[in-house]
């Protein structure tokens, strides 16, 4: 039996009910609840402009794609394409495939835009970033909309070091959108054993512009801001003032205490990282929502007692790793997405090769972010350490 | 009782000699963390955080039969 579209449409309108827009614009206005604004268009007419808050299956990818947008047969669906003829042949396949509550936008999106009802338009990729971030698009907890997170995010990395390296690698090839980096260090060729940005022609050249060939080189899409000055009391503010988190890849302790007090100050969160040997850590420090590093480590150590790479030595794959790690932590802050180690120190033995993780917790005495903090303004951290 | 103590990084070093860093303790009751990293020979100001079975814990807090103690020092590097 030959059946026209009409026949179909008739068939599907009579299991999937029809509203206008306007019932749709008033339930949007007395709150969805848990209904779910469904846009069966393809992906290229959703990137133009859709309804607020609609979650995007295409039509040819319903019934794959459907059971892992909306997990819940009862969720209450409210479907729509363009002109509202593919929202209602996608509302029918939506009962078969067992959603007992699901309607069809009579006239679709054109109509809906058409009468003034508030529509919202995603980040535009280019054609370029589409493919470059393609593998990202498949991942849930990334999608254009973390994309776009990612492209918009600042990110100010302390250190062009063995740390800073595989960080600042990642965080550009992610598609971190700006990405300054402070170092007032040169390129030296005993640090090619593990600082990656760096090649043997540029021994001589400033880390920060070796790191912002490297950088620009791999993606076109990020804006590196060079910093070729030491971080201090009187430029950190300014220095973090822009940025949204910092990531510690330092190599001193005046230094790492600095960032905290100032990273609690200005309530910006700090991806922590540090290595000794074959051993290194990493946390993430989330001013008055966890502890800060002086919560962990309320005294530095005695000078002396905490050599550095470059009096005790360092495997070079190790900053590697836990720059890697830094890395990860920072994307997810980005994100929104999955548990990150607030709260937690993550310790790595590369020779053992055992990872420990320990429960931090935040000290109600604590000096910046305790109960009664005594220290509210930036002091001299090269004394508080011992170094004068 | 008998406490466990786990040397990391730096601290490695106050391991008995040819000993694992983890090293098992004869202490008296109510000891503290505190008596532990003494009787390790650490020197005050070098232990770092310690951490009592995986917890952040202060080094004045006493003692119990089987309880793993880890000294973790802060590391400079970077």
């Amino acid at each position: 039996m030959k059946r026209s579209l009409q026949d179909v449409l008739k068939d599907a309108r009579a299991i999937v009910p029809e509203v206008s827009t306007d019932e749709v614009s008033a339930r949007i206005a007395e709150g969805l609840g848990k209904a779910v604004l469904l846009d069966v268009r393809e992906k290229e007419e959703f990137r133009e402009g859709h309804l607020p808050e609609a979650v995007s299956v295409p039509r040819g990818f319903l019934e794959i794609q459907i059971e892992t947008a909306i997990p819940d047969r009862d969720t209450p669906i409210v479907a729509y394409c363009q002109g509202g003829t593919r929202s209602l042949i996608a509302g029918r396949a939506l009962k078969e495939m067992g959603y007992t509550d699901v309607v069809s936008m009579a006239g679709g999106y054109g109509v809906w835009k058409g009468a003034g009802h508030p529509w919202t338009q995603d980040h535009q990729f280019t054609p370029d970033q589409l493919q470059r971030y393609s593998r990202h698009f498949l991942l849930p907890e990334v999608g254009e909309e973390g994309q776009a997170k990612l492209l918009d995010a600042k990110v100010l990395l302390i250190g062009a070091g063995g740390l800073g390296s595989p960080t600042a690698y990642y965080l550009a090839a992610a598609g971190v959108g700006t990405i300054g980096i402070v170092d007032d260090d040169t390129v030296d060729r005993s640090n090619l054993q593990r600082q990656i940005l760096h090649t043997e022609e540029r021994v001589g050249m400033p880390k920060v512009e070796s790191a912002q060939l490297t950088l620009q080189g791999l993606n076109p899409d990020v804006k590196v801001v060079p910093y070729q000055e030491r971080i201090s009391s009187e430029n950190v503010m300014s220095l973090f003032a822009d940025y949204d988190i910092i990531v510690d890849g330092c190599d001193n302790f005046p230094t790492r205490y600095l960032v905290n007090d100032a990273c609690v100050f200005l309530n910006k969160t700090n991806v922590h990282g540090s290595i000794f040997q074959f051993e290194g850590q990493t946390t993430v420090f989330k001013p008055h929502e966890g502890p800060c590093y002086r919560c962990l480590f309320p005294e530095p150590p005695p000078p002396g007692a905490a050599p550095s790479c470059a009096e005790a030595g360092v495997l070079g794959v190790l900053p590697g790793l836990i720059g890697c790690i830094q890395a990860v932590e920072t994307v997810k802050l980005i994100l929104g997405a999955g548990r990150g180690l607030m709260g937690r120190l993550l310790h790595l033995d590369t020779l053992a090769m055992e990872i420990n993780t320990m429960k931090l917790r935040r000290d109600p005495e604590c000096p910046v972010c305790g109960e009664s903090p005594t220290i509210t303004e930036l002091i001299d951290y090269e004394e508080f350490c011992g170094l004068h | 009782m008998k406490v466990t103590i786990k040397l990391f990084a730096g601290l490695r070093k106050f391991a008995p000699e040819g000993g694992s860093d983890e090293i098992e303790l004869e202490l008296p009751e109510g000891a503290t963390a505190e008596d532990a990293v003494s009787a390790l020979g650490i020197p005050e100001g070098h232990a770092g955080a310690a951490f009592i079975n995986n917890e952040r814990a202060d080094l004045t807090v006493s003692l119990a039969e089987g309880q793993v103690v880890g000294l973790i020092p802060p590391l400079g590097g970077g």
